[in-house]
C-alpha cells in the first residue's frame, strides 16, 4: 500500500508543510468524492472509497506532529509490537527516582518541585527532538537511518515522561 | 481485560516491595525498562555465601501485570541458588499468573529484571557476567 507522503506527493518529513497538506486533502477529497462517481462500476467505486478513506487517514496523520512522528517510525520498523530498545541506564534511573518521589509527594511545594524538573527534562526533548528532525528530509540514507534510531530513542523516552505527567495530574486533582 | 485472582492478589498486597543496599557487594540490581509502555522495574537480590539468595525486593512502576510479575518473580527468587534463578524463564510467570498474550511482555521485563540483578552480582564479585540470550517467548 502507498504510503502517505508518496499519496500526497511530498518528500518523508517530520515536518510537512501544513499549506501543501492541506490543499492536497481538499483537492484529493474533490477527485475521489464518491458522487463524482456514481456512475462507475462496482470495482471503481470500490477503488474510489478506499482512495477516499486513504485521504483521509493521511490528513488526520500528516496534520498532527506526533502522529507523523509515529509514523514514520512505524514506517522504518521502528516501533513494533514487543519491540525492545535500549534506554540508557542513566535515564531509566532518573525515571525510577521521580517515580518514587511521586509516590512520596506530601506537600504542595514537592509537587511543585517535580513538577518543575518533569517540565525541565521535557523541554530539553522537545528540543533535542527538534533538532534530530528538522533537517531530516535533507539526509542521505544511511544518515537517514542513523538519525531514526535516534528519533526513536527520545519517542520511547517521551513515553516514559507521559506516564509520568499522567500520576502527576492525579497529584494535582488531589492537592 | 480482566486480570486473574492471582495478578490481582499480587497487585493489591504486593510482596516484597522494597531496596536493598545497592552498594553492598553481596547485592544486585537489576534496573530494565518497558518503552512502549512507560514501565521501569527495578529488582534486587541478596545473595549469601552459599550462593543463595537469602532476600529478594522490588519496586515497580508500570502496569497490574507488571507489578504482579515482579511480585511473583521476588517469591521465587528467595531461596534458590543464582543458578536456579538464572533458569526463572518468563513463561512460568505467564502460566501462574495466567496472563494473557498482550501482557507477555511485563513477564519478559520481569526475567530480564532478574538477569540484569544477578549479572550486576557478578560483575561486582570478580565474575563474568551472563551472556543473554536476545529472544523471548
Amino acid at each position: 500500500m502507498m504510503n502517505y507522503f508518496e499519496f500526497y506527493d511530498i518528500p518523508e518529513s517530520f515536518h510537512p508543510d501544513a499549506a501543501h497538506i492541506k490543499k492536497q486533502f481538499y483537492a484529493l477529497s474533490k477527485q475521489f468524492h464518491p458522487d463524482f462517481h456514481a456512475n462507475a462500476d462496482d470495482e471503481k467505486q470500490q477503488e474510489i472509497l478506499e482512495l477516499s478513506t486513504l485521504n483521509n487517514k493521511a490528513y488526520q496523520t500528516l496534520s498532527d506532529p506526533n502522529k507523523v512522528l509515529e509514523y514514520i517510525l512505524k514506517l522504518h520498523d521502528l516501533v513494533s509490537e514487543g519491540a525492545k530498545p535500549q534506554l540508557p541506564a542513566d535515564f531509566l534511573m532518573e525515571m525510577m527516582d521521580i517515580n518514587e518521589r511521586l509516590m512520596e509527594i506530601e506537600s504542595a511545594e514537592q509537587f511543585g518541585e517535580i513538577s518543575a524538573e518533569v517540565a525541565a527534562i521535557e523541554g530539553d526533548m522537545n528540543q533535542e527532538l527538534n533538532s534530530l528532525t528538522r533537517d531530516y528530509d535533507t539526509l542521505n540514507d544511511t544518515a537517514k537511518e542513523n538519525r531514526l534510531n535516534e528519533i526513536a530513542n527520545i519517542y520511547y523516552r517521551q513515553k516514559y515522561l507521559l506516564r509520568i505527567k499522567e500520576s502527576l495530574d492525579t497529584f494535582a486533582a488531589r492537592l | 481485560m480482566a486480570y486473574s485472582d492471582k495478578v490481582i492478589d499480587h497487585y493489591t498486597n504486593p510482596r516484597n516491595v522494597g531496596t536493598l543496599d545497592k552498594s553492598s557487594h553481596k547485592v544486585g540490581t537489576g534496573l530494565v525498562g518497558a518503552p512502549e509502555c512507560g514501565d521501569v522495574m527495578r529488582l534486587q537480590i541478596q545473595v549469601d555465601d552459599n550462593n543463595i539468595i537469602t532476600d529478594a525486593k522490588f519496586k515497580t512502576f508500570g502496569c497490574g501485570s507488571a507489578i504482579a510479575s515482579s511480585s511473583l518473580a521476588t517469591e521465587w527468587l528467595k531461596g534458590k541458588s543464582v543458578d536456579d534463578a538464572m533458569k526463572i524463564d518468563n513463561m512460568d510467570i505467564v502460566e501462574e499468573l495466567a496472563l494473557p498474550p498482550v501482557k507477555i511482555h511485563c513477564s519478559v521485563l520481569a526475567e530480564d529484571a532478574i538477569k540484569a540483578a544477578i549479572n550486576d552480582y557478578r560483575v561486582k564479585n570478580g565474575m563474568e557476567p551472563i551472556e543473554l540470550e536476545k529472544s523471548h517467548h
